[in-house]
């Protein structure tokens, strides 16, 4: 398989994919392309059917993403494929519009596409869609559980600048089509990869029981109303805009019965009464409460790392779905673990910051906030 | 303050948090710990010390009576007569609560700080001290009629036997064997009175 990745920062989007078009390798069989909101996405599908024809292709918003081991904020990043084996191929499940459909159905309608394709790379980019998408995953994750279905999603949620604690709306796009409120699925075939989920954030915190909540807000812990919490993590701070981003460096973990963080919780917002996540939470949940440092991200990621490279070996390509807190939190070192993975991993790396990742942890599919997920792909070839 | 400062407050605020709930787990354990230290303490039917917390006190009396040569500790072991046939008769509800009637007049017959403890099922202990042997007779004797009184329908008494230490010794087995034998002495003297009737 040869990847080719390859991005460009020109402010027009015209000019941008025209850039990606020189480079991209002639006669390519699929192409990711990660899209900046800053461009108009209406004329996503027209511009790139005027650069490249009619190509099978999924394109998403995001904010920052990853030409190898370079981080490009505010362009537009390809990743084109070309496929040495004619069993290798791509096929895609597209659905929008998923707020307006009954939640159950679409899960069967995931279940049933994921049941056929449970040897192959399946993976998920969905826009947040209000938090209908974390909850789907966290839902369909239940239900594979429940069938034993393996590890058959890996992804992550589209990125949009986040301006008061709201993210703007982010699209899809998939062959000259723009897919809103919704998910796609790539199912790539003949193609071995395994994957890794790192975090380094601290193992020891306080853990509180969630004893109410509405899937993203929690009103209590323990018991008791938990806006102190964030008030007194804030206590003695002087209120700013970038006060939002403070908490992101407290993340929740909910953790198992032997007191392991199973995923990782951001705080969005808070009041009075509420705490505000970015992934959902249920009644009877515990959570613990945890602290990250860059220098625990960057050692985290360098041992996820080595641990993949060890037990995958030489890989042809890299996906890596990294949340938007990471870069946050990583501050001048945002582009450090994009630059670990490619060095050791020694190979083409695409990806992007997400909104939320989308792994298997201990067995169980889950969103996850404040990870890096990293998975290592390689053709299969016929001797 | 920049967002670095900003930052150093967070952690600490989180530190404050962490200790916080740590305070109050330890706060929470500690609870749990007395909690369960009562329940191995008390016997759950009629609340009064059990055979273990009663050896624990006896333990720590006899080294007192030790140390203190004037003092003399009663150690008196009790049994109700004819419970058994409350039990088969009536049925355990009642029995249970006869035990409960009989440990309240225990508890009411003697001091506070007089150790009173259910030793198993209808055998009872009491230890006493700073008492001379006449004052506990009296106070026995007064029990023995209460409960007649009480449970007359049922023709429950009551039998005890006392061993004091240091005069019949400092081992607590033996103590309790003693006053064991002696209260069997009255329950077979109880036994032949009736038989005369």
């Amino acid at each position: 398989m040869d990847t080719v990745i390859t991005g460009s920062k020109d402010p027009i989007l015209r000019f941008a994919v025209r850039e990606l078009k020189e480079k991209a390798p002639k006669g390519f069989d699929f192409a990711l392309f990660s899209i900046s909101p800053n461009y108009p996405y209406q004329d996503v599908p027209a511009t790139i059917k005027k650069e490249f024809g009619s190509i099978n292709y999924v394109g998403f918003s995001s904010s920052s993403a990853f030409e190898n081991i370079r981080l490009i904020n505010d362009g537009i990043v390809g990743c084109f494929f070309k496929f040495s084996s004619p069993k290798t191929k791509v096929c895609t499940f597209v659905k929008e519009n998923v707020s307006k459909q009954n939640r159950n159905q679409v899960i069967e309608e995931v279940k049933e596409y994921l049941r056929q394709r449970t040897d192959k790379l399946n993976v998920i980019i969905g826009d947040f869609i209000d938090g209908e998408f974390p909850i789907l995953i966290e839902e369909l994750g239940k239900e594979l559980e429940k069938e034993g279905m393996g590890a058959p999603l890996i992804g992550g949620i589209s990125a949009t600048p986040i301006t008061r604690n709201r993210r703007e709306k982010g699209y899809l796009f998939h062959n000259g089509n723009v897919v809103e409120n919704g998910f796609i699925i790539i199912s790539f075939s003949n193609l071995d990869f395994q994957f890794q989920v790192s975090s380094g954030v601290f193992k020891k915190g306080p853990i509180y029981t969630v004893t109410k909540t509405d899937t993203f807000k929690i009103y209590e812990l323990n018991g008791k109303p938990a806006g102190y919490l964030p008030k007194k993590l804030l206590k003695d701070i002087e209120n700013s805009d970038d006060n939002q981003f403070l908490l992101w460096y407290t993340p929740f973990g909910i953790v198992n019965e032997g007191n392991e963080i199973e995923a990782l919780r951001v705080i969005r917002s808070f009041s009075e009464d509420y705490i505000e996540l970015w992934g959902p939470v249920k009644e009877g949940e515990r959570l613990k409460l945890s602290i990250v440092l860059s220098t625990e991200l960057i050692k985290d990621a360098e041992k996820t790392a080595r641990r993949l490279k060890d037990s995958f070996g030489m890989a042809d390509f890299c996906f890596n779905f990294s949340c938007i807190a990471r870069e946050r939190i990583l501050e001048q070192f945002e582009d450090k673990e994009i630059e670990l993975y490619g060095r050791l991993l020694n190979a083409p790396l695409f990806g992007f910051f997400t909104h939320g990742e989308v792994a298997t942890k201990n067995g169980r599919l889950r969103i996850h906030n404040l990870t890096s997920v990293i998975v290592a792909v390689r053709e299969r070839y016929e001797l | 303050m920049n967002f670095k400062d900003k930052k150093l407050k967070l952690f600490l605020n989180y530190i404050e948090e962490l200790t916080d709930q740590y305070e109050e787990l330890l706060n929470q354990k500690k609870e749990l710990l007395a909690e369960l230290e009562k329940k191995a303490m008390y016997d759950p039917l009629t609340g009064l010390f059990n055979r273990h917390a009663l050896i624990e006190f006896l333990i720590k009396e006899i080294e007192r009576a030790k140390r203190e040569k004037e003092e003399k500790l009663f150690i008196i072991f009790l049994d109700l007569d004819n419970f058994k046939q409350v039990n088969d008769l009536y049925g355990h509800k009642k029995g249970d609560e006869v035990l409960k009637e009989v440990a309240q007049l225990l508890k009411k017959h003697f001091r506070k700080y007089d150790i009173v403890a259910r030793f198993g099922g209808d055998e009872f202990m009491v230890v006493v001290r700073n008492r001379t042997k006449g004052e506990v007779e009296d106070i026995l004797k007064k029990l023995q009629e209460r409960i007649e009184e009480i449970f007359k329908d049922f023709e429950i008494s009551v039998s005890y036997g006392i061993a004091v230490a240091p005069d019949d010794g400092t081992d607590i087995d033996k103590l309790i064997t003693l006053a064991d034998r002696r209260m069997y002495k009255m329950k077979e003297k109880h036994k032949t009175e009736k038989l005369d009737k």
